[in-house]
Protein backbone atom coordinates (compact mmCIF):
# COMPACT_ATOMS: atom_id res chain seq x y z
CA UNK A 1 0.00 0.00 0.00
CA UNK A 2 1.28 3.73 -1.26
CA UNK A 3 2.35 5.49 2.13
CA UNK A 4 -0.17 8.32 1.00
CA UNK A 5 -2.90 5.80 1.46
CA UNK A 6 -1.76 4.67 4.66
CA UNK A 7 -1.35 8.22 5.99
CA UNK A 8 -5.40 9.00 4.35
CA UNK A 9 -6.25 5.79 6.01
CA UNK A 10 -4.64 6.84 9.51
CA UNK A 11 -6.03 9.93 9.43
CA UNK A 12 -9.90 9.03 8.58
CA UNK A 13 -9.27 6.58 11.11
CA UNK A 14 -8.24 9.33 13.45
CA UNK A 15 -11.19 11.05 12.46
CA UNK A 16 -13.83 8.53 13.33
CA UNK A 17 -12.45 8.17 16.73
CA UNK A 18 -12.05 11.78 17.48
CA UNK A 19 -15.85 12.17 16.29
CA UNK A 20 -16.69 8.57 18.86
CA UNK A 21 -15.09 10.23 21.77
CA UNK A 22 -16.84 14.00 21.08
CA UNK A 23 -20.22 11.96 21.22
CA UNK A 24 -19.56 10.17 24.17
CA UNK A 25 -18.09 12.96 26.05
CA UNK A 26 -20.97 15.14 25.10
CA UNK A 27 -23.47 12.22 26.39
CA UNK A 28 -21.44 12.02 29.68
CA UNK A 29 -19.96 8.79 29.48
CA UNK A 30 -16.61 10.13 30.66
CA UNK A 31 -19.14 11.07 34.12
CA UNK A 32 -20.69 7.54 34.00
CA UNK A 33 -17.12 5.85 33.40
CA UNK A 34 -15.00 7.80 36.19
CA UNK A 35 -17.99 6.85 39.09
CA UNK A 36 -17.79 3.57 38.00
CA UNK A 37 -13.97 3.55 38.17
CA UNK A 38 -14.16 4.69 41.49
CA UNK A 39 -17.05 2.67 42.90
CA UNK A 40 -15.24 -0.65 41.65
CA UNK A 41 -12.43 -0.32 42.42
CA UNK A 42 -12.87 0.65 45.82
CA UNK A 43 -14.92 -2.79 45.71
CA UNK A 44 -11.69 -4.36 44.53
CA UNK A 45 -9.97 -2.73 47.23
CA UNK A 46 -12.35 -3.68 49.95
CA UNK A 47 -12.44 -7.65 48.96
CA UNK A 48 -9.20 -7.97 49.36
CA UNK A 49 -8.66 -5.89 52.37
CA UNK A 50 -11.21 -8.62 53.92
CA UNK A 51 -9.55 -11.43 52.84
CA UNK A 52 -6.40 -10.24 54.20
CA UNK A 53 -7.40 -9.27 57.24
CA UNK A 54 -9.79 -12.39 57.80
CA UNK A 55 -7.31 -14.73 57.00
CA UNK A 56 -4.42 -13.20 59.39
CA UNK A 57 -6.79 -12.96 62.00
CA UNK A 58 -7.47 -16.17 61.93
CA UNK A 59 -4.21 -16.70 61.28
CA UNK A 60 -3.05 -18.27 58.66
CA UNK A 61 -1.82 -16.43 55.92
CA UNK A 62 -0.33 -18.85 53.44
CA UNK A 63 0.44 -16.47 50.63
CA UNK A 64 -1.07 -19.20 47.93
CA UNK A 65 -3.91 -19.37 49.73
CA UNK A 66 -4.49 -15.73 49.42
CA UNK A 67 -3.67 -15.07 45.90
CA UNK A 68 -5.75 -18.08 45.02
CA UNK A 69 -8.77 -16.66 47.06
CA UNK A 70 -7.98 -13.00 45.74
CA UNK A 71 -7.69 -13.94 42.41
CA UNK A 72 -10.84 -15.45 42.08
CA UNK A 73 -12.73 -12.64 43.28
CA UNK A 74 -10.68 -10.48 40.92
CA UNK A 75 -12.15 -12.92 38.20
CA UNK A 76 -15.61 -12.76 39.69
CA UNK A 77 -15.31 -8.96 40.26
CA UNK A 78 -14.33 -8.52 36.72
CA UNK A 79 -16.88 -10.48 35.23
CA UNK A 80 -19.80 -9.10 37.20
CA UNK A 81 -18.96 -5.88 36.47
CA UNK A 82 -18.43 -6.04 32.91
CA UNK A 83 -21.46 -8.36 32.44
CA UNK A 84 -23.87 -5.54 34.85
CA UNK A 85 -22.39 -2.50 33.06
CA UNK A 86 -22.62 -3.85 29.52
CA UNK A 87 -26.54 -4.47 30.24
CA UNK A 88 -26.89 -1.31 32.32
CA UNK A 89 -25.63 0.89 29.84
CA UNK A 90 -26.80 -0.70 26.63
CA UNK A 91 -30.20 -0.66 27.93
CA UNK A 92 -30.01 3.44 29.17
CA UNK A 93 -28.12 4.08 25.60
CA UNK A 94 -30.91 2.39 23.57
CA UNK A 95 -33.20 4.22 25.76
CA UNK A 96 -31.52 7.60 24.93
CA UNK A 97 -31.21 6.54 21.11
CA UNK A 98 -35.23 6.13 20.97
CA UNK A 99 -35.52 9.49 22.59
CA UNK A 100 -33.12 11.07 19.98
CA UNK A 101 -35.03 9.64 17.28
CA UNK A 102 -38.46 10.47 18.08
CA UNK A 103 -36.91 14.27 18.91
CA UNK A 104 -35.49 13.80 15.09
CA UNK A 105 -38.41 12.25 13.59
CA UNK A 106 -35.82 10.09 12.16
CA UNK A 107 -33.71 6.72 12.44
CA UNK A 108 -30.47 7.46 13.65
CA UNK A 109 -29.39 3.80 13.12
CA UNK A 110 -27.08 4.33 10.64
CA UNK A 111 -25.49 7.97 11.93
CA UNK A 112 -22.07 8.19 14.53
CA UNK A 113 -24.50 8.13 17.77
CA UNK A 114 -25.58 4.48 17.17
CA UNK A 115 -21.84 3.39 16.83
CA UNK A 116 -20.81 6.11 19.74
CA UNK A 117 -23.65 4.43 21.95
CA UNK A 118 -22.33 0.81 20.93
CA UNK A 119 -18.80 1.34 21.92
CA UNK A 120 -19.88 3.53 24.93
CA UNK A 121 -21.59 0.43 26.65
CA UNK A 122 -18.32 -1.60 25.83
CA UNK A 123 -16.24 1.27 27.31
CA UNK A 124 -17.93 1.60 30.31
CA UNK A 125 -18.42 -2.21 30.79
CA UNK A 126 -14.45 -2.23 30.33
CA UNK A 127 -13.79 0.27 33.29
CA UNK A 128 -16.25 -1.41 35.75
CA UNK A 129 -15.12 -4.96 34.98
CA UNK A 130 -11.11 -3.76 34.83
CA UNK A 131 -11.13 -1.31 37.47
CA UNK A 132 -11.86 -3.69 40.88
CA UNK A 133 -8.83 -6.39 38.94
CA UNK A 134 -6.61 -3.29 39.54
CA UNK A 135 -7.55 -1.90 42.38
CA UNK A 136 -6.74 -5.84 44.19
CA UNK A 137 -3.81 -6.47 42.20
CA UNK A 138 -1.84 -3.43 44.29
CA UNK A 139 -2.66 -5.17 47.56
CA UNK A 140 -2.19 -8.60 46.29
CA UNK A 141 1.21 -7.83 45.10
CA UNK A 142 2.71 -8.70 48.01
CA UNK A 143 1.48 -12.21 47.99
CA UNK A 144 2.27 -12.21 44.47
CA UNK A 145 6.11 -11.31 45.32
CA UNK A 146 5.89 -14.33 48.05
CA UNK A 147 4.48 -16.94 45.48
CA UNK A 148 7.58 -15.81 43.05
CA UNK A 149 9.99 -16.81 45.94
CA UNK A 150 11.06 -12.88 46.73
CA UNK A 151 12.25 -12.15 50.38
CA UNK A 152 10.30 -8.61 51.45
CA UNK A 153 11.55 -7.20 54.73
CA UNK A 154 7.79 -6.73 56.41
CA UNK A 155 4.73 -9.58 56.18
CA UNK A 156 3.28 -9.81 53.36
CA UNK A 157 -0.29 -9.07 54.92
CA UNK A 158 1.01 -6.01 56.25
CA UNK A 159 2.43 -4.28 53.61
CA UNK A 160 -0.62 -5.63 51.48
CA UNK A 161 -3.10 -3.72 54.20
CA UNK A 162 -0.10 -0.70 53.88
CA UNK A 163 -0.82 -1.03 49.97
CA UNK A 164 -4.39 -0.93 50.38
CA UNK A 165 -4.78 1.53 52.56
CA UNK A 166 -2.63 4.36 50.45
CA UNK A 167 -4.42 3.15 47.88
CA UNK A 168 -8.13 3.79 49.21
CA UNK A 169 -6.15 7.47 50.15
CA UNK A 170 -5.06 7.87 46.45
CA UNK A 171 -9.06 7.32 45.39
CA UNK A 172 -10.19 9.56 48.01
CA UNK A 173 -7.36 12.02 46.56
CA UNK A 174 -8.98 11.52 43.04
CA UNK A 175 -12.53 12.40 43.96
CA UNK A 176 -11.12 15.66 46.06
CA UNK A 177 -9.92 16.29 42.34
CA UNK A 178 -13.43 15.90 40.64
CA UNK A 179 -15.28 17.91 43.34
CA UNK A 180 -12.45 20.54 43.61
CA UNK A 181 -12.61 19.94 47.37
CA UNK A 182 -9.18 19.39 49.78
CA UNK A 183 -7.68 16.68 48.50
CA UNK A 184 -5.91 15.78 51.06
CA UNK A 185 -9.19 15.86 53.11
CA UNK A 186 -11.28 14.00 50.20
CA UNK A 187 -8.00 10.79 51.03
CA UNK A 188 -8.00 10.99 54.82
CA UNK A 189 -12.41 10.32 54.67
CA UNK A 190 -11.35 7.46 52.02
CA UNK A 191 -8.93 6.48 54.13
CA UNK A 192 -10.92 6.51 57.32
CA UNK A 193 -13.37 4.39 55.85
CA UNK A 194 -10.74 1.57 54.97
CA UNK A 195 -9.54 1.58 58.67
CA UNK A 196 -13.02 1.32 59.82
CA UNK A 197 -13.61 -1.50 57.20
CA UNK A 198 -10.39 -2.86 58.80
CA UNK A 199 -11.14 -2.74 62.30
CA UNK A 200 -14.54 -4.45 61.39
CA UNK A 201 -13.03 -7.42 59.52
CA UNK A 202 -10.82 -7.89 62.32
CA UNK A 203 -13.32 -8.43 65.36
CA UNK A 204 -15.78 -10.33 62.58
CA UNK A 205 -12.29 -12.76 62.41
CA UNK A 206 -11.95 -13.01 65.90
CA UNK A 207 -15.54 -14.05 66.62
CA UNK B 1 -32.87 19.05 12.24
CA UNK B 2 -30.10 18.16 14.52
CA UNK B 3 -28.78 16.70 18.14
CA UNK B 4 -27.51 18.87 19.86
CA UNK B 5 -24.04 17.42 19.12
CA UNK B 6 -22.12 18.08 16.06
CA UNK B 7 -21.65 21.65 17.19
CA UNK B 8 -22.67 23.40 13.87
CA UNK B 9 -18.73 24.03 13.89
CA UNK B 10 -18.16 20.68 13.98
CA UNK B 11 -21.02 20.36 11.23
CA UNK B 12 -19.94 22.68 8.96
CA UNK B 13 -16.13 21.59 8.71
CA UNK B 14 -17.18 18.28 7.57
CA UNK B 15 -19.03 19.28 5.03
CA UNK B 16 -16.52 21.90 4.25
CA UNK B 17 -14.26 18.67 3.50
CA UNK B 18 -16.83 17.48 0.62
CA UNK B 19 -15.70 18.01 -3.14
CA UNK B 20 -16.49 21.34 -4.71
CA UNK B 21 -17.76 23.12 -1.42
CA UNK B 22 -16.13 26.49 -1.52
CA UNK B 23 -18.65 28.47 1.30
CA UNK B 24 -20.70 27.03 4.55
CA UNK B 25 -23.34 29.40 6.41
CA UNK B 26 -24.65 27.76 9.28
CA UNK B 27 -27.69 29.81 10.67
CA UNK B 28 -29.28 28.56 14.28
CA UNK B 29 -32.51 29.07 13.74
CA UNK B 30 -34.38 27.22 16.82
CA UNK B 31 -33.12 25.29 19.88
CA UNK B 32 -35.29 22.40 21.67
CA UNK B 33 -34.59 20.29 24.56
CA UNK B 34 -33.20 17.78 22.38
CA UNK B 35 -32.66 19.05 18.91
CA UNK B 36 -31.12 22.33 17.06
CA UNK B 37 -32.85 23.56 13.86
CA UNK B 38 -30.19 24.94 11.81
CA UNK B 39 -29.90 26.65 8.28
CA UNK B 40 -27.42 25.41 6.28
CA UNK B 41 -25.83 27.30 2.65
CA UNK B 42 -23.64 25.60 0.87
CA UNK B 43 -22.21 27.67 -2.22
CA UNK B 44 -19.98 25.64 -4.47
CA UNK B 45 -19.02 24.03 -7.97
CA UNK B 46 -20.53 20.21 -8.23
CA UNK B 47 -21.85 19.71 -5.21
CA UNK B 48 -23.00 16.39 -4.91
CA UNK B 49 -26.38 17.02 -2.86
CA UNK B 50 -26.13 12.80 -2.04
CA UNK B 51 -22.78 13.14 -0.41
CA UNK B 52 -24.10 16.04 1.94
CA UNK B 53 -27.04 14.17 2.69
CA UNK B 54 -24.55 10.91 3.50
CA UNK B 55 -22.61 13.60 6.11
CA UNK B 56 -25.31 15.05 7.58
CA UNK B 57 -27.09 12.18 8.29
CA UNK B 58 -23.76 10.35 9.44
CA UNK B 59 -23.76 13.11 11.74
CA UNK B 60 -27.39 12.59 13.14
CA UNK B 61 -29.15 15.02 11.73
CA UNK B 62 -31.68 14.97 8.67
CA UNK B 63 -32.25 17.58 6.00
CA UNK B 64 -36.33 18.62 6.56
CA UNK B 65 -36.45 20.80 3.66
CA UNK B 66 -34.23 22.05 0.85
CA UNK B 67 -36.01 25.53 -0.29
CA UNK B 68 -33.82 26.98 -2.65
CA UNK B 69 -31.14 25.65 -5.49
CA UNK B 70 -29.33 27.82 -7.76
CA UNK B 71 -27.45 26.90 -10.38
CA UNK B 72 -25.38 28.93 -13.32
CA UNK B 73 -24.09 27.54 -16.68
CA UNK B 74 -20.05 28.70 -17.06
Amino acid sequence: MPNSRVTAWVETLADRLRELRLYMRAEGVDTISRRYFVMNAFDGAMTILSIVVGLHVAGDVDPRMVLSVGLASCVAMGISGVAGAFMTERAERLRRLKELEDSMLTSLRNSVYNYAFQLASVYVALIDGLAPIFAASIPLSPFILAVLGVHLPVGEAYLSIALNLAMLFSLGVFLGKVSKESLVASGFKMLAVGCITLLLCAVTGLL
Amino acid sequence: MKPHQPTIIELGRALGRLKGVEQINILLREVDVNTETVKIVIEGRGIDYDRVNEVISHLGAAIHSVDEVSLKRG
